[in-house]
């Protein structure tokens, strides 16, 4: 009867045990990665209507016009921004859903109450009624913890795989076009600027009235301005790779089983990837 | 004729671009043989190519929004659908059901009773099963 005992609660916790394994680490810290990276679009510090500003501002001083308020019409720019900001917000918010949902503490709950109201009563089962001791309280406890952990643990990996089974394929559409956006439109237009810059210096340079001084200091004004291009495009060509990564451990995710050891296998080498690109992002946004 | 897609919008600014540079690398390279004129008139054909040709890739950029509409949509349901499991995780009253259960559960093991152990199992999975399916 004994050893019936002791196999029953082996029988009843060695499953438990093996389902409170469910290891949502991993896409966790895969969700925090691309919630990170995706917000970096944040702190690039450049808009197409900040781009449509400085071209008005750039245009008037090449005229030499001045007007009391600026006349250019930026209103193509301005749609580019929200269409940008509307990806992007879709985006972000579905990563910070799917964070959300895998996170620690969601399912972290107390059974205190429970506690309670074990050492103030007794508890029937079956009709049959049981006595229960401080330590039996704290058995209770722990196992509850356990149970619990491990229903809503199998419940939140059942829930993530289908979303993200369900989402992959609008999310690779949405991150293709946040990632084109950003490399190919939000970089291109900064080629445009650059060009700008070279034909004004250009102008100053081989123009006969210019003086030495001014021809130099027009050399050192325009790579200076080349430079800082650069760097915001090379900004945005790591946020671009990320943002890729991003869409590839989401890819990856949703074909896989998603057991612990897929899980490593896939998210670990993803998530470090994305990490380094955001290192990258923050040194080459504060050189 | 199609409508035009963000790619081929991209595409075409970068023609023009490449064209205002054409125009730029020949004024330059010319600049002292140019008359004043000429030299305006090109110059003014440059800065017009560049607008266009920036303005193409904003405009790209909007085009970008109906291809995407349907994806669009579908991540915003999807997300709220987490969000709403996520407020289904955190109902207080589901996360007591299952404890009360597995309390009872506990009770059963501790006292050794199998049929208990049983019934509190057959309680259990059904309360986490009938939160599942909610």
């Amino acid at each position: 009867m004994r050893f019936k005992g002791k196999k029953s609660f082996l029988i009843v916790v060695y499953p438990i045990l093996l389902t409170g394994c469910i290891n949502l680490k991993n896409v966790r810290d895969y969700t925090t990665c691309s919630k990170t990276t995706i917000a970096n679009f944040e702190q690039l510090d450049y808009s197409f209507n900040q781009h449509c500003t400085d071209r008005c501002i750039f245009t008037a001083a090449e005229k030499n016009t001045i007007s009391r308020e600026r006349d250019c019409d930026c209103s193509v720019y301005i749609k580019a921004d929200s269409v940008t900001f509307v990806l992007y917000n879709a985006i972000n918010t579905y990563y910070g859903a799917l964070g959300s949902l895998a996170a620690d503490d969601l399912t972290t709950y107390t059974i205190a109450p429970l506690e309670k109201v074990l050492t103030e009563q007794l508890i029937p089962i079956s009709g049959k009624r049981i006595e229960v001791t401080a330590d039996q309280v704290s058995s209770y406890s722990k196992i509850a913890t356990i149970l619990i952990r491990a229903s809503t643990g199998a419940y939140r990996k059942k829930k993530i795989k289908q979303f993200i089974e369900e989402g992959n394929a609008p999310v690779k559409v949405l991150i293709d076009a946040f990632q084109n956006i950003l490399s190919q439109s939000l970089s291109g237009v900064m080629n445009f600027k650059k060009e700008r810059l070279y034909i004004f210096y250009n102008e100053i340079i081989l123009d006969s009235t210019s003086s030495l001084y001014e021809r130099r200091k027009a050399i050192q004004e325009f790579y200076q301005q080349a430079d800082e291009i650069n760097n915001k495009q090379r900004q945005l060509e790591a946020l671009s790779l990320s943002l890729k990564k991003v869409a590839e451990g989401h890819d990856k995710l949703s074909k896989s089983k998603m057991s612990v050891k897929e899980l490593v296998e896939i998210l670990t080498p993803i998530s470090s990837d994305i990490k380094v690109l955001i290192a990258e992002f923050n040194k080459l946004k504060n050189s | 004729m199609g409508k035009l897609t963000s790619q081929q919008a991209n595409q075409l600014s970068n023609n023009f671009l490449g064209l205002a540079q054409a125009i730029g690398d020949y004024r330059f390279k010319n600049w002292s043989s140019l008359s004043r004129k000429d030299n305006q008139h090109l110059a003014s054909f440059q800065w017009s190519l560049l607008n266009h040709g920036e303005d193409m890739l904003a405009f790209s950029a909007t085009l970008v929004f109906n291809e995407v509409a349907e994806s669009l949509a579908t991540i915003q349901a999807l997300t709220d659908n987490i969000q709403n499991t996520i407020i289904k995780l955190q109902a207080v009253q589901k996360v007591i059901d299952i404890a009360a259960c597995a309390v009872t559960l506990g009770a059963a093991i501790i006292s050794r009773d199998i049929n208990a152990i049983s019934e509190g199992l057959k309680t259990f999975v059904e309360t986490t099963k009938t939160n599942d399916e909610s």
